[in-house]
C-alpha cells in the first residue's frame, strides 16, 4: 500500500535529536500519518549510506529506524552516483530511483512535503 | 489531498526552524500577512527551537524598568518582540490565525510558558491539523 506522505529530503541531515533533523522529524511523523515514504536526494543521500566512522548522533540510524519500521527509502540515483565512494555501501533495505521516475510517483501520495 | 468541503482552514505552515523565526521571522510573518490579506485564513504549527519565539519574555531587572517610559515603552526602542508580535497577530484575526505551539516540543527543549491565547497541542496532534486544512506547506529547514 503506498503511504500517505511522500517525504523528499535534498539537504544535509545533521543526525541529531530535533525537529530541524527532517529525517527525525521523519520519524516522528510516520506512524500518525499512517505511513511515509522517503526519497534522499542531494545533500541527504550521504543519510543512506554506510558509515563506519559514523558519530553517535548520525543521520544513518534514522534511516535505518525508518527501513525497520517499514517505510520505503529511495535514493537518487544520480546524486547517489556523484556522492558515494566505492567502498560505500548503502543501508540494508535502501533503494534507488531515477528522479523523473520518482517525480511521476507523487500523484499517488495525498501528501508530498519537502522536508 | 485534503479534503476541501471539510477543511477548516485554508493553510497550515510548519515551521520547524527558529531561522526562520527569530532571525528571518518576515519569512512566516510575509506568508502569514499574504494569506490573510487574500481572506484566507492560516494556522502556523511551531515545531522543535521555533517554540521559544513564543515564550513569556522573562521578568526586566530594575535597570530596565527603570529606563521605561510611556513614550519610549522598553529599551529596545518600542520594538515588539517577536512573541508580542504574533501575540497581537492572533488577538487581531481571531478564527483566521492562530499559532500552535507544540508542546512536545516545547517541554522536550524545556521552552518556558507561553504567551496567552495560543493552542499547545502535542506532537500527536499534527496528523488532525493536516487534515483540517486545505493545504499544508512545510517550511522548516536551513
Amino acid at each position: 500500500m503506498t503511504a500517505r506522505v511522500l517525504a523528499v529530503i535534498d539537504r544535509d541531515c545533521p543526525g541529531t535529536e530535533d525537529m530541524r533533523d527532517p529525517l527525525y522529524f521523519c520519524v516522528g511523523v510516520r506512524a500518525q500519518f499512517g505511513g511515509v515514504d522517503l526519497v534522499l536526494r542531494g545533500a541527504a543521500v550521504p543519510s543512506a549510506l554506510v558509515d563506519p566512522d559514523a558519530r553517535p548522533a548520525n543521520p544513518q540510524r534514522y534511516v535505518r529506524s525508518l527501513v525497520r519500521a517499514g517505510v520505503q527509502v529511495w535514493v537518487d540515483e544520480a546524486d547517489l552516483a556523484e556522492r558515494r565512494r566505492a567502498d560505500q555501501a548503502l543501508i540494508d533495505g535502501v533503494r534507488t530511483a531515477d528522479t523523473d521516475v520518482l517525480a511521476t510517483r507523487w500523484l499517488e501520495y495525498e501528501e508530498v512535503w519537502f522536508l | 489531498m485534503a479534503d476541501q468541503t471539510r477543511s477548516q482552514w485554508d493553510l497550515l505552515l510548519i515551521v520547524t526552524n527558529d531561522r526562520y523565526g527569530s532571525v528571518r521571522f518576515g519569512t512566516v510573518r510575509r506568508l502569514i500577512d499574504a494569506a490573510l490579506r487574500n481572506g484566507r485564513s492560516v494556522q502556523v504549527w511551531a515545531c522543535g527551537e521555533v517554540n521559544r519565539l513564543t515564550e513569556l519574555a522573562p521578568q526586566q531587572s530594575d535597570t530596565a524598568a527603570d529606563c521605561c517610559s510611556a513614550a519610549e515603552p522598553c529599551c529596545s526602542g518600542g520594538e515588539p518582540t517577536t512573541a508580542e508580535e504574533i501575540g497581537d497577530l492572533v488577538a487581531a484575526n481571531e478564527g483566521r490565525f492562530t499559532w500552535l505551539a507544540c508542546q512536545t516540543c516545547s517541554d522536550g527543549r524545556g521552552a518556558g510558558e507561553h504567551i496567552p491565547g495560543l493552542p499547545t497541542p502535542s506532537f500527536s496532534d499534527l496528523r488532525d491539523y493536516v487534515d483540517k486544512a486545505a493545504k499544508t506547506v512545510f517550511i522548516g529547514g536551513v
